[in-house]
């Protein structure tokens, strides 16, 4: 269907004349169960509706289902006409509600007899449909500041249907008179309007409804050009059954529509709690869910029976009971929404909660011989029921090539739990559409790409060509780097991260790098902290122009990281020759290497110009004491404890019994003895 | 020469071949075997005078039998490897239906003209539940290292030499593999964007119960090919969401989207063109309204959900002569006050 075709605005104008108040003479039982009728009781009398009623309840019901097959751009104004014309609501998508047409038609009330009939015309609505429909909807106001300067291109086109008890013929040719006599002015003052439209296309459906046992005074016509902006048709029909049947009808043609009736579907009877019945639902739909089956001429094999009036085809396709809930990924090649027939009938509740609560059934295509065919799928989304179609036909891509035997294949070892976890992190979620967001730049799609972006810049595929990426010690810096931007305590992680990592390689702790190697062990151990010193550095260095803290975790990683081996060479040679000057006592080269060295490395990490204190180990310089120096040469043991009790005293106050130890025994708990004349001793 | 190139390059293609003159006749059905396509192109004698149109009809009849309606097909020319397009489209138009053509023109554009995929995220098979897809595509793994494929100049490609080329290249990771791995261990599949306002998705697909592959389905083009997902430019990473919508447990989904709006069958609406559908209500209004006064709540919740049809039903009450009846008063009296 194009555009603005002739679909996009129909205007119902319903008579409210005095004389659609006449009954339509169908009677309706409504006392049904007799048997629980008490004593005195009397029964309810049969009721019967009036040409309006059946007039409303016929176009409520097309109104329902084509909201319910286009819930957007197929819109309805609704008019009521007697003495003057009412609307009773607007060509605006929120105006299109079955709801408040209900509630719009509730005020209105039933025709009032004691209206003046000479005054009451159902040409007051025609008028205003006609007026209704050179008004511009939201979409053609849309699709013309989009065209800009070719926006003569979107056409005006609408359908009127109006519902009436015409009085002959002649009365008919001159409702379609006036018709396109106010076609031709409404054009003329459109075409000097910004808000309004010329009508380029106008299709007039007359429904004259009469009452049953009598005869009709109009005869049926099929469409014909009255003139080159207006066609017009008129259906004869008897209120009740017969025009509910009619206008079924017409909503299908007016808008593609096919029927399926679903057969086979067991349900359980109330009042027989154990067995089940089989029951058939008739669903309306797009005609294009049937279009495999106009192809390839299985139309007919489907089943097209025919219903109350002879005019109707369905297709018929069988329930196949679903076996399990798992969840199957089918090729569909294309999704419809339905509209129930008999939206309020037992078993067509039964089947729409049934879907709306989760469950999908599949549909088989019944054949007279050869083997079975599911050619369609009932699923739920969100509250909406689709008509599935499944590709049952030969496919191209059968019996593709196995994966191991193409490029890529003969490799066991890829990161796929990994990349699992990866593709949990970067799923996808709607975000509501805000006038706010526009402004503030990237669509969510791109910033989900942008973020698979920095995500994957460096990322191996497989587990052997990674070290840091198996060892969970680099977790915390591996997860924040690949943000957009880092926070002061993301930065403080990634470099606890380095320290960690340093702390690692001091204690030797072993690394899981694969030692499968050309011949023996493999990489040494210190050749394995710098693989994975060098990985990491990659690892971050793509991520540096993120931001300035980015830059400073790689400042971090550099800094910290163990040297190639020549460096460290020239550092120890460095060291040893000032040692040579400062300490002439040769013995104890060894221990005070030692000592700066360490002094030194603790230095590095302090002095470095933009890494913080560590947090939790601030160095408390102002409250280190250093033993007193010993007079003459010093011992190494005095050295040794001397070096201990600094780094002791850096870390924790000391206990104060020891400090105030005489001859290795401290008294405790003083005041106790003073209270209690008891003393507890500290052997050390 | 033509069936040596495709036999090389497009080994998957089925191909088959018709001959036509002022009729045509189906010589090879549709087969991967390109020797018993060669053979009978030997075969081949001269017929009489051209006539494409028929040729076309039956070259789609053909087509349509064998694969059915939405499978997308390249018709190939004798002496020519493809008329121009626009030549083709011509000819086509004035032949053939306008589905098939319009499969063909999205062929060659998905072939020809659509240089890069990317990948927006991932979503779960549960939530893209079985979208209605306009094509599908098998994806393969191809060699990215050229060197693997060289086997040097001058030298004639042994089948030893190109099964280690093979082996080769089977031993060079490959992001397909991967993706079609975690894709399948996961129950996933990953949404791709083809060109603006067009989008597809990349997922595992098993051909049998032994073997699967990576394959590639597109949608519709459009800004919102599936309701249940809408608008794609709105899909986002959820580490921007304030909350995990897919909850600590995997247990949530933030999809599918429901409309504004319910449809009929998801709401209480009342229908009375069939007689059973006003028995029943009326059955409900008087079985409660006898329960009164004791039960006027349950009495209020069914005329309050029915108040719209009640409406209806007023004004038909009030244009018919009803029999006294105390129950059919209390209701109106309540009504009244409504």
């Amino acid at each position: 269907m194009k555009m603005f075709s002739v679909s996009h605005k129909t205007a119902f104008v319903v008579d409210h004349c005095p004389y659609m108040a006449e009954s339509s003479r169908q009677q309706v039982e409504c006392d049904v169960l007799t048997k629980s009728r008490g004593q005195g009781m009397i029964p309810l009398a049969p009721v019967s509706k009036s040409l309006w009623t059946c007039a409303v309840e016929c176009s409520m019901e097309y109104c329902r289902i084509l909201y319910d097959v286009y819930p957007l751009k197929k819109l309805i104004n609704y008019i009521v006409s007697d003495s003057e014309f009412h609307i009773l609501n607007s060509w605006r998508q929120e105006d299109q509600s079955t709801h408040e047409l209900m509630s719009a038609l509730a005020a209105v009330g039933p025709p009032n007899p004691q209206e003046d009939p000479e005054c009451c015309s159902v040409l007051h609505g025609l008028v205003a449909a006609v007026e209704s429909l050179c008004k511009i909807t939201e979409y053609q106001h849309e699709a013309r500041t989009t065209l800009m300067d070719t926006a003569d291109r979107v056409a005006n086109r609408g359908r009127i249907i109006c519902l009436t008890n015409a009085k002959s013929d002649t009365h008919v040719r001159m409702l379609e008179d006036c018709v396109q006599e106010t076609i031709l002015e409404q054009n003329k003052m459109a075409a000097g309007s910004d808000r309004l439209m010329p009508i380029q296309q106008c299709e007039l459906v007359l429904v004259h409804i009469f009452p049953q046992g009598e005869d009709t005074l109009v005869s049926d016509r099929p469409k014909k050009e009255v003139s080159s902006l207006l066609t017009s048709e008129v259906h004869s029909v008897r209120a009740g059954r017969h025009l509910a049947t009619k206008l079924n009808i017409l909503v299908q043609q007016h808008f593609d529509l096919a029927s399926t009736t679903i057969t086979n579907i067991p349900m359980k009877e109330e009042q027989h709690a154990n067995t089940s019945a089989n029951y058939d639902v008739e669903l309306l739909h797009h005609r294009d869910a049937h279009l495999e089956f106009f192809k390839s001429g299985d139309l007919h094999m489907a089943g097209s029976t025919s219903r109350d009036s002879g005019l109707k085809e369905t297709v018929t396709l069988k329930w196949c009971t679903p076996r399990t809930n798992s969840v199957e990924l089918h090729y569909c090649t294309g999704a419809y929404r339905i509209s129930p027939t008999d939206v309020n009938s037992r078993p067509s509740s039964c089947l729409t909660n049934f879907l709306l609560n989760g469950r999908s059934v599949l549909l088989e295509q019944p054949r007279k011989s050869g083997s079975k065919v599911i050619s369609h799928m009932l699923s739920s989304h969100g509250g909406e029921i689709f008509l599935h179609v499944l590709n049952s036909t030969r496919s191209t891509l059968e019996d593709p090539p196995s994966i191991s035997e193409g490029c890529g294949g003969r490799v066991t070892d890829y990161r796929i739990t990994d990349f699992g976890e990866f593709m949990r992190e970067n799923r996808l979620t709607p975000v509501p559409e805000s006038p706010d967001a526009e402004a503030s730049g990237k669509p969510p799609a791109e910033k989900a790409k942008a973020q698979l972006e920095r995500y994957t810049r460096y990322w191996p595929m497989i587990i052997s060509q990674t070290t840091i990426f198996n060892m969970q010690a680099v977790v915390p810096l591996a997860n924040l780097i690949v943000k957009e931007s880092l926070s002061e305590e993301d930065l403080l992680t990634c470099q606890k991260t380095v320290y960690n990592l340093v702390d690692m390689e001091r204690k030797n702790d072993p690394l899981p790098i694969s030692t499968v190697g050309s011949r023996g062990k493999g990489p040494k151990r210190d050749e394995q902290y710098r693989i994975m010193w060098n990985e990491l550095e990659t690892l971050v260095k793509t991520h540096v122009a993120g931001s300035e803290r980015h830059q400073r975790v790689l400042d971090c990683i550099i800094a910290c990281r163990s040297k190639p081996p020549e460096e460290e060479e020239r550092k120890k040679r460095g060291r040893k020759r000032e040692d040579k000057e400062d300490k002439p006592d040769l013995m104890l080269k060894g221990a005070v290497e030692r000592v700066k060295e360490e002094q030194r490395e603790s230095e590095v990490i302090k002095d470095s110009p933009d890494s913080p204190e560590p947090l939790n180990k601030k160095p408390r310089l102002e409250e280190i004491q250093l033993p007193e120096k010993a007079k003459g040469p010093v011992s190494l043991l005095t050295m040794w404890t001397n070096r201990i009790t600094v780094a002791n005293s850096r870390k924790h106050q000391e206990f104060a019994g020891r400090i105030s130890s005489v001859n290795n025994k401290a008294e405790l708990y003083q005041h106790l003895k003073d209270e209690n004349g008891c003393v507890i001793m500290y052997c050390m | 020469m033509l069936f040596e190139h495709m036999a090389t390059n497009y080994r998957l293609e089925f191909t088959s071949l018709v001959a036509f003159s002022s009729l045509w006749e189906l010589l090879v059905p549709f087969t991967r075997d390109y020797n018993t396509l060669q053979e009978a192109l030997s075969n081949l004698e001269d017929y009489d005078k051209t006539c494409l149109e028929a040729a076309l009809h039956g070259v789609s009849n053909v087509v349509q039998q064998e694969w059915g309606h939405a499978c997308p097909t390249q018709v190939i020319y004798q002496a020519m490897i493809l008329i121009d397009l626009d030549v083709l489209l011509y000819v086509l138009y004035t032949a053939i239906p306008h589905q098939a053509v319009n499969e063909y023109i999205k062929l060659n554009y998905v072939t020809n003209c659509v240089p890069d995929l990317e990948i927006v995220g991932f979503i779960e098979i549960g939530d893209i539940s079985s979208p209605p897809v306009m094509s599908r595509h098998l994806v393969l793994p191809i060699a990215v290292n050229k060197e693997v494929d060289d086997v040097g100049p001058g030298t004639t490609e042994e089948p030893e030499e190109e099964t280690s080329a093979n082996q080769q290249a089977g031993k060079v990771p490959n992001f397909c593999v991967l993706l079609h791995g975690s894709l399948k261990v996961e129950g996933m599949v990953a949404l791709v964007q083809l060109g603006p306002e067009w989008y597809g998705m990349l997922y595992s697909q098993a051909d049998s119960k032994k073997k699967s592959n990576l394959m590639m389905s597109l949608f519709e083009p459009g800004p919102e090919p599936l309701p249940w997902l809408g608008k794609v430019s709105q899909l986002g990473p959820i580490s921007d969401a304030a909350e995990n919508p897919y909850g600590e447990d995997d247990s949530k989904s933030p999809f599918p989207l429901q409309p504004k709006i319910k449809r009929s069958y998801a709401q209480n609406v009342t229908v009375w063109i069939k007689a059973s559908g006003l028995q029943t209500d009326v059955q409900k209004i008087l079985r409660n309204a006898r329960k009164l006064p004791e039960k006027t709540q349950t009495f209020y919740k069914v005329v309050t959900r029915e108040s719209a049809g009640m409406d209806t039903l007023l004004f038909m009450f009030s244009r018919l002569k009803m029999v006294e009846n105390m129950e059919v008063e209390s209701i109106h009296s309540i009504m009244d006050v409504n």
